[in-house]
């Protein structure tokens, strides 16, 4: 009778244990299956993301290829055309005095397709870096006398060196920041400065206008998705630090971006 | 001694754990994770009774355990039903909430009578909840977050590791009574108040993750 009693209570035992260590096991191989399902859609997540951003960067890349094209052959072939031309007029009109006068007419269709090929494909760019171009697109703009621009520039030199792609992507950003400050803003001074903070080079940009709706400008703005994907192809980033008037960005470049 | 005093003070009292945290963050507490807090009061209220009836008045008390099964039957599905989100087959889980408490009245009637452990229901009750723990878990497998931070994978995996664990116990517990020797039969309920406390610390676990 003892005998049988103890078996009883091993087949008890065991058959407790067994239900409870293939619950166990059971739950332990669940949440194993269930972190690969995760870790799988997550890689194929960051895949699809990671393509979409090759797409954006070789958009924007033939962009700029097919914007420097139309430059050049504004600048070379319309430009050239133009300035045969406005030789021809000059002998015409030295030969008949009462001609109308062409001259200035064809002198403001040279500016203006000099200025379209300059803001398609910066010409100093590549030539002197960004310092040189930047310079050259600020005196533009304070030209036109409509908003004052200060530039105050800490990092010397090495604003000008640059790569290449870092050196345009920066370019086309402040170009898309100025175009935003001149279309929304209604600000009369624009401030840009460019310094070095913890081993990155920092460009800042403010004005005084009436500022960014935070919420809408960060997710539908075109200009700032162009401003975010422009940063991200040379690996940097922007912040928006909340300020009193007007917009404030804050771009920061990895000091390896510099040749 | 170690299996009496584990058995009748550890256990019963480390209920108190959950409760207490449920209580704490009460506020932060879904509507479903309520009635599990209200599952464990109402039980801890039962034990309570059984105790004092058994061991200051000497009674058999197992006529509440056919009460405890029909209520932490019909407190669990309500559970099961909020955790699973089910919205068009309501009524089937009022059915068998109505149908599962008619099954204990049966059983104390006509099979096993309320001096005897209730094996047949406890037994069936197990096998319930395991199903509805198993289709709360193939719900929650393709789930895009990480289930470590779901607090309903806490509350489930800890009635299916009690429920899967105390089967068998369940299945035998008359014959245990009948044929096992005083000192085996506290080892095999200690394993039950094992379960029991891994149950506790799964729920208190998950109402530690509850937020707002």
């Amino acid at each position: 009778m003892q005998k049988v009693t103890d078996n009883i209570f091993l087949l008890v035992l065991f058959a407790m244990l067994g239900t409870f260590i293939l619950g166990a096991s059971f739950i332990f191989f669940f949440i194993r299956y269930q972190r690969r399902i995760t870790q799988q859609k997550e890689a194929m997540q960051k895949a699809e993301l990671d393509h979409s951003e090759q797409l954006l960067h070789a958009t924007l890349l033939s962009q700029e290829e097919e914007r420097k094209r139309i430059g050049r052959d504004l600048h070379d072939d319309v430009g050239a055309s133009l300035s045969n031309l406005k030789m021809i007029m000059a002998q015409t009109i030295a030969a008949s005095p009462d001609s109308p006068a062409f001259k200035p007419m064809i002198d403001n269709i040279i500016t203006t397709v000099r200025n379209i090929s300059h803001s398609l494909s910066p010409p100093g760019l590549s030539l002197f870096g960004l310092e040189s171009a930047l310079h050259e697109l600020f005196d533009n703009f304070n030209a036109a006398g409509k908003i004052k621009l200060d530039f105050e520039n800490e990092l010397g030199e090495r604003l000008g060196n640059f790569d290449e792609q870092t050196a345009l992507a920066l370019y086309r950003v402040i170009q898309e920041l100025l175009t935003n400050t001149v279309k929304h803003a209604n600000a009369n001074q624009v401030l840009i400065t460019c310094f070095e903070e913890n081993n990155s080079n920092i460009i800042t940009y403010q004005d005084n206008g009436k500022g960014l709706d935070m919420a809408a400008g960060r997710k539908h703005g075109m200009g700032m998705q162009n401003i975010e994907a422009r940063l991200r192809m040379i690996q940097s980033r922007y912040e928006l630090p909340a300020v009193e008037k007007g917009f404030f960005i804050k771009i920061i470049i990895p000091a390896q971006k510099v040749d | 001694m170690f299996w009496k005093t584990f058995n009748s003070i550890v256990v019963p009292l480390f209920i108190l754990v959950p409760i207490i945290i449920g209580a704490f963050r009460y506020k932060t507490l879904q509507s479903t994770f309520k009635i599990l807090w209200f599952y464990l009061l109402i039980t801890a209220i039962i034990n309570t009774i059984a105790t004092i009836t058994g061991r200051v008045f000497h009674i058999n008390n197992s006529p509440i355990t056919h009460v405890y099964t029909a209520i932490e039957m019909t407190m669990l599905i309500w559970f099961f039903k909020n955790l699973l989100e089910i919205k068009r087959s309501g009524k089937w889980y009022l059915i068998l909430q109505i149908v599962f408490v008619l099954a204990c009245i049966a059983n104390a009637v006509f099979f096993q009578s309320i001096y005897t452990y209730c094996s047949y229901t406890r037994s069936l009750e197990s096998i319930i909840c395991m199903l509805f723990s198993l289709n709360y878990f193939a719900k929650i497998a393709s789930s895009e977050k990480s289930i470590l931070k779901d607090t309903g994978f806490y509350f489930n995996a800890g009635i299916f590791l009690y429920f899967s664990g105390a089967f068998m116990l369940f299945i035998f517990s008359n014959f245990i009574v009948t044929n096992l020797t005083l000192r085996n039969f506290l080892v095999v309920w200690s394993i039950h108040g094992f379960l029991v406390l891994i149950m506790h610390i799964f729920i208190s676990i998950g109402f530690l993750l509850c937020k707002k």
